[in-house]
């Protein structure tokens, strides 16, 4: 509970209600809810643009993109995980969370818990393209159209979690 | 009427402006409720802390009873909204390994950028693997590229799959989730308490 | 001990849980308004005409091929992307352009879009460009105005990069495949081709297993 801890968070009924408000607003402007990982792919497009084109048009993932001449950069959820950044750090601001840590579970090391950041990381990037979008765009935003893309999501990641759980709980209890 | 970028009210360079004010809320609103810290995220899978859960279901419930009503009042096209296109088997496959990662790494993208942002060292790791998974995806893409398409189904609706009306399933879904989130309280409240 | 740990059950959770019910038992007891929707002419025609702007890509293909002298192709990307590729016989009307209006305060663009001869068909990279100057020229009562649906990204999955039917494919699956590989030698060679090209089978082999376009991959 919240009461346990050094830091006050929000009630997360209204974080959640918030949130909604702010997708819902997403849908009457944009059209579209939230999302994240679809910007990344195009952040790490437009870096390999740079540093190896010649690859990026062979590959029929990245290269899509490029064949289709659109601008890779110019894109909402682009400026959509820009917003993040700025948000979470107004949020960390305010409430005076803003420090450089490596948070971890007192019981695994601050090697360990890179390793595994670094593997999940890895295993999310991977799992979110090929779902076509990762909690946020998939699961949060497909849930809010009631898409079943949004709840076959919604229920892989977090029944595959669930079942993994077992495994990994040293690394967090 | 909505979407109002779909029926020209608005340019693309304001939806470029708009997309980056949303995702500021959108990052604050995560931050705030401690999706920025792994071991609150990771309190779900564990019965420790189900911030997640809550927040999660709390802003799907929220915007899809938003959009219905909007609709009611004429507000918004539904038909013009964005509705994620169903692959079963990527779609299956990838949230699998999502999991896999979300209870490996103890975030998600999303979540990520917010702990960077506040100066999360994990996090950062964390999103730098993600990079690193986005681009073995795309070298490995020749060999699931038939996979990645199976199982199309299109733009379809959870709703029209079970056959029920719209409003019954969003009702049901509320119904579930009260109940879950008094089951997921009581819980919380037995399971040993993780400081952090 | 247990007065340490918060209650479940609060009075604003109660408050809130009633909120949320009521809201969803109006979604279900507020008569289906999808349906009554469905029952308003006004609607319905709305929704025929909707189902009547775009033209698919093969459909402007067979245009195309036929050269059919009432189509007038509009790309309303801009200028840069216009000079790299566009499709045969298209005018350039970038989308910014479009509402410009000349010294006498008439539109620009006027005599190419607001008549009732040719039929205007925009199309751009993806969808929402063309769609977005579709629906300004409907609401300026522009008539024969439509887009290309899925855009140049559709053409390139459809008629430049055909994928191949299943096995199990029907005959007209077949037949349209067919009529792709035709349309693509068409369009890449640039040459002249029998109309019989466009619905026999051609010698132009498909090349194995087209690269498909990503679309919305991840796009969370």
């Amino acid at each position: 509970m919240d009461t346990n801890n050094a830091t006050k968070y929000m009630n997360p009924y209204l974080a959640g209600f918030l949130l909604g408000l702010i997708m819902l607003a997403a849908y009457y402007f944009t059209g579209e809810g939230l999302g994240a990982s679809g910007a990344f792919k195009r952040y790490e497009i437009a870096v390999l643009e740079k540093i190896a084109p010649a690859y990026v048009e062979s590959n029929h993932f990245f290269g899509a993109h490029i064949a289709a001449k659109e601008n890779i950069l110019e894109n909402r959820l682009v400026y959509m995980v820009l917003g993040v950044f700025f948000g979470g750090f107004i949020s960390g601001a305010v409430s005076g969370r803003l420090t450089f840590k490596v948070e971890h579970s007192p019981k695994i090391t601050k090697k360990t818990r890179v390793i595994a950041a670094i593997v999940g990381g890895i295993l999310f990037g991977y799992g979110s393209q090929m779902g076509r979008g990762c909690t946020s765009g998939s699961g949060l935003s497909g849930m809010a159209s009631l898409s079943l893309a949004g709840f076959i999501a919604l229920f892989a990641i977090f029944g595959s979690g669930y079942l993994f759980a077992y495994f990994f709980r040293k690394l967090w209890i | 009427m909505g979407p109002l970028t779909d029926i020209g009210v608005l340019n693309s360079n304001w939806e470029l402006l708009i997309a980056l004010v949303l995702g500021i809320g959108f990052g604050y609103v995560l931050e705030a409720a401690g999706f920025s810290t792994s071991r609150k995220l990771a309190g779900v899978f564990y019965g420790y802390d189900f911030v997640v859960w809550r927040v999660f279901f709390t802003a799907a419930l929220t915007a899809m009873v938003g959009l219905m009503y909007f609709s009611y009042l004429d507000w918004i096209d539904l038909s013009l909204i964005y509705v994620n296109k169903t692959f079963l088997g990527s779609a299956i496959a990838g949230g699998v390994i999502m999991g896999l990662g979300f209870i490996i790494g103890g975030f998600c993208p999303g979540t990520s950028v917010c702990a960077v942002a506040i100066g999360k060292l994990d996090g950062l790791i964390f999103l730098g693997g993600v990079f690193i998974g986005i681009f073995l995806f795309g070298a490995t893409f020749p060999l699931i590229e038939e996979f990645y398409t199976s199982g199309a189904l299109g733009s379809i609706l959870v709703y029209d799959v079970l056959g029920i009306s719209a409003g019954m399933f969003v009702f049901i879904l509320i119904l579930f989730a009260i109940v879950s989130f008094y089951l997921t309280a009581r819980i919380q409240r037995k399971a040993k308490p993780v400081r952090y | 001990m247990e007065d340490n740990k918060p209650r479940i059950i609060k009075k604003r959770y109660i408050f809130m849980a009633a909120l949320m019910i009521i809201a969803g038992v109006g979604l279900v007891v507020i008569p289906d308004f999808d349906k009554m929707k469905e029952a308003h002419a006004e609607e319905m025609l709305l929704q025929i005409m909707s189902d009547e702007k775009v033209f698919s890509t093969d459909e402007i293909a067979e245009m195309l091929i036929s050269g059919d002298p009432l189509l007038q192709l509009i790309d309303v990307r801009t200028p840069e992307e216009f000079e790299k590729f566009s499709l045969p016989g298209a005018i350039n009307i970038p989308l910014a352009d479009l509402l410009t209006k000349d010294e006498t305060g008439h539109y620009k663009w006027n005599d190419a879009l607001n008549q009732d001869v040719k039929t205007t068909v925009f199309y751009s990279n993806g969808d929402i460009y063309a769609s977005r100057a579709w629906s300004l020229c409907t609401r300026l009562k522009f008539k024969n105005v439509y887009f290309m649906n899925g855009g140049l990204n559709g053409w390139f999955e459809t008629i430049i990069q055909p994928k191949a039917p299943a096995v199990s494919a029907s005959v007209e699956e077949e037949k349209l495949y067919q009529f792709r590989l035709g349309a693509r030698q068409y369009f890449l060679g640039g040459g002249v081709v029998e109309t019989a090209a466009a619905t026999a089978p051609t010698s132009a082999q498909p090349t194995k297993k087209a690269g498909k376009k990503a679309g919305g991959g991840g796009g969370c």
